[in-house]
């Protein structure tokens, strides 16, 4: 099967890139988290290197379906890793803006020793990194259980507006790192969206059910 | 009577016409081989191979001289015209393809195979017995070789040009040179076919009569010496029929026989090898 | 990083005997080392032709007159003092019918060693052994090497003459069709050999199905009317092609 070379070598690179982006995440909460901006560099390294990647790819996946005329499994995987290529560089942008708020946050003294945020984070991180494992071997299973965590983590950012609320409200002062601060947790919020999206995708590829825009139980109520 | 009845006589009585007419041909070959049997068989005997043929007149002695003398020119005619009939038929079917040339010598082959076997006989002995001055056994296998040669090269040009060409192309993209793509290849694919060819055309030399009437003449004695005229088994067998002795005719008889079969296995050899390579 | 070339088509014409029209006209085409180049195009374009020049099969008919052109190794195969029987040691032919010889499976593959002058057993075994495995196909006869070709299947048999071929240890591999008589489930084994062969010798194909070019190919070159229309990576002539009728040509509008 001549076209197996050209998945695995698509593939592989999307796992690259979003690693990458993984990393971008990681290091640009940390800056805020530990008041540090060391770790900012880190970003500004991989942005150029996981956009140079996303429109590689794509020219790769596309040769690949005009080349090898793929049906049925195989069509599906390549159309999905457009997607999932997509998705990976707007995980990318997200740590864009989050290094962005977090270069003016770090201005400021910090406003607290953070809590929320850093749960927030690892599990957000957890959701993309599981989705992209469960990439590499259409691992369905794995997949549905990305989705199911998205809930907490909307919780966690309800939670995360609440507690700065009190704090802007407290002092006037804490205003302007406020607003920031929600607005990474917005873009983190985002990237689980994102990740909850690779899920779907994946299991698309395998079992050719589109599960966009519906809810996780419905589709196990149909499968029966 | 409706459609389907009347095709189904026209195809019954078809059959039996063609099954008459298969059954009068074998019938009348088996007839035959029984007929001269029946009168041979008192001659059917051991002395026949093995003993010289008496005086005229004395009972008993054998045709050792014609079955000998027959094997000897057959052999001689085959060692000549097989080679030439071989090699003639792949210079046109190869080098020469295409050509006018090889079409001339084609038509010319034809016309050779069907000059009456009488006529043979007389143009070689123009050649080999005239200038001479006495009847050879060399003359005998010559006029057969002048049989032979054609019908040898027709069926190895038709069985040369029945490879097909790709085969030689292959051979060829390897690197070989056109005398080791016909040797190796073409010489190969052919192999059956040429063989075949060549049994029938044994075949056929060997019961001739006429083309060794004034070529190798007979001989009452046994011999093994070229030069001199030399017995054979048909011219003897023409001679005896037409003696005055009834021991002669009993022998002419056994012989016709053993003619007859010879040349009935020879054929039957060849198609059983035909079988044998095409079904493996 | 460049590919190498490995034969430099320059300014060919090819004019086959009693024809004043040229069936090739001044063609300009590299051949990359060690890649896979297919040769496309509708019946009558010149493919055929065009690869046959490559090992001089031409030759073989006279009349056949060159134009141009084609350097290989620093040497235009073209001229008249190149030893034919060495150039198609080096390029070697692959037809569209099956054509194993009238031998066993064994002295098929060895034949082209044989016309060399190799006698020795062992060193004939284990060439034999060696292309046998390169075509994919030692498996499948290695306890029945004495048995006569003519016995093994259609895919096989392509496979046989492929490793015959393969034996004499060419750098260059020409495919004429190679799959167009055989079955889908023997065209995809015999592509998926010619992708794998590409490792060690550089391969020149002509196909008329084009998604086998597409499939198979790093190179591909359009040819229309004897001419060459397009020449350029596979990935481009498949998805952004430069000219408007190889466009044509791809996307399924004639031919």
């Amino acid at each position: 099967m001549l076209i197996k070379p050209r998945l695995e070598e698509i593939r592989e690179r999307l796992i690259q890139m979003a690693e990458m982006a993984d990393l971008m995440i990681e290091h640009a909460v940390k800056a805020i988290i530990e008041h540090n901006p060391e770790y900012l560099k880190v970003v500004d390294e991989l942005e150029p290197k996981v956009d140079q990647m996303e429109v590689e790819n794509e020219t790769l996946i596309i040769t690949t379906i005009a080349r090898f005329q793929p049906e049925a499994k195989y069509l599906r995987i390549l159309v999905m890793d457009l997607f999932v290529n997509r998705d990976i560089e707007r995980i990318g942008d997200h740590a864009e803006n989050i290094k962005e708020q977090a270069e003016r946050i770090l201005t400021k003294p910090k406003l607290k020793e953070y809590v929320d945020l850093p749960i927030m984070t690892e599990i957000v991180l957890g959701m993309v990194k599981d989705a992209v494992k469960s990439l590499e071997n259409l691992d369905t299973e794995l997949a549905r259980d990305v989705i199911t965590r998205d809930d907490r983590v909307d919780a966690l950012h309800e939670q995360i507006i609440r507690e700065i609320y009190t704090y802007m409200v407290e002092d006037p002062k804490n205003i302007k790192v406020g607003i920031r601060l929600i607005t990474v947790s917005s873009n983190l919020e985002r990237v689980a969206d994102i990740a909850t999206n690779l899920a779907e995708e994946v299991i698309y590829m395998k079992e050719g059910k589109m599960l966009r825009h519906q809810e996780l139980d419905k589709d196990e109520e149909q499968s029966d | 009577m409706d459609l389907k009845t009347k095709r189904k006589i026209k195809g019954n009585i078809a059959l039996l016409l063609s099954t008459f007419a298969a059954f009068m041909g074998l019938f009348w070959l088996v007839f035959i081989i029984f007929d001269v049997l029946r009168h041979g068989i008192t001659a059917l005997n051991l002395e026949l191979f093995l003993e010289d043929p008496a005086p005229p007149g004395v009972p008993g002695g054998g045709l050792r001289n014609a079955f000998v003398g027959q094997f000897l020119i057959t052999s001689v005619a085959t060692i000549i015209g097989v080679p030439l009939g071989i090699l003639g038929g792949t210079f046109i079917a190869e080098y020469a393809r295409g050509t006018v040339f090889a079409k001339v010598i084609s038509i010319l082959s034809d016309i050779m195979v069907s000059v009456p076997s009488i006529v043979v006989g007389t143009f070689i002995y123009a050649l080999l017995v005239k200038p001479f001055g006495h009847f050879s056994g060399w003359a005998g296998a010559a006029a057969l070789a002048f049989i032979m040669v054609p019908v040898v090269l027709r069926t190895t040009e038709d069985m040369l040009k029945l490879v097909p060409w790709t085969l030689r192309e292959a051979a060829f993209a390897l690197g070989a040179s056109y005398f080791r793509v016909i040797k190796d290849v073409v010489y190969r694919a052919a192999a059956t076919g040429i063989l075949t060819g060549v049994i029938l055309a044994i075949a056929r030399i060997a019961g001739e009569t006429a083309p060794l009437l004034f070529t190798s003449f007979n001989n009452s004695y046994f011999t093994t010496n070229m030069n001199e005229p030399i017995a054979s088994l048909t011219v003897t067998i023409f001679n005896y029929a037409m003696g005055p002795y009834e021991d002669w005719h009993e022998k002419a008889w056994a012989a016709a026989f053993i003619i007859t079969v010879v040349i009935l296995i020879v054929t039957v050899t060849s198609r059983m090898i035909i079988h044998w390579r095409y079904k493996s | 990083m460049e590919d190498n070339i490995k034969i430099k088509v320059k300014n060919f014409s090819f004019y086959y005997a009693k024809s004043d029209k040229p069936a090739l006209k001044n063609i300009n085409m590299p051949v990359y080392e060690k890649k896979v180049t297919a040769l496309i195009g509708p019946s009558g374009c010149g493919k055929t032709t065009l690869l046959r020049s490559f090992n001089r099969m031409h030759d073989l008919y006279y009349g056949n007159r060159y134009e141009g052109e084609i350097i290989m190794d620093g040497k235009n195969i073209l001229s008249d003092d190149i030893d034919l029987i060495e150039l198609r040691s080096k390029v070697g032919m692959v037809f569209q019918k099956p054509t194993p010889f009238p031998m066993s499976i064994f002295d098929n593959v060895a034949y082209g060693l044989k016309l060399r002058g190799i006698k020795n057993k062992s060193e004939l075994e284990a060439r034999v052994e060696k292309a046998l495995k390169q075509a994919a196909l030692w498996d499948e006869v290695k306890d029945r090497l004495k048995d006569s070709a003519s016995g093994l299947s259609g895919g096989q048999q392509q496979r046989l003459v492929i490793a015959r071929a393969l034996a004499v240890e060419p750098e260059v591999l020409l495919f004429d069709e190679p799959t167009s008589a055989l079955d889908p489930i023997s065209t995809g084994k015999i592509e998926e050999l010619v992708v794998g062969l590409k490792e060690t010798v550089t391969i020149i194909i002509v196909t008329h199905n084009m998604q086998q070019a597409a499939r198979v190919s790093d190179y591909t070159a359009f040819m229309y009317l004897g001419e060459l229309i397009e020449f350029d990576k596979t990935d481009i002539i498949f998805t952004s092609p430069k000219k408007k009728l190889t466009e044509d040509y791809v996307s399924g509008r004639f031919g």
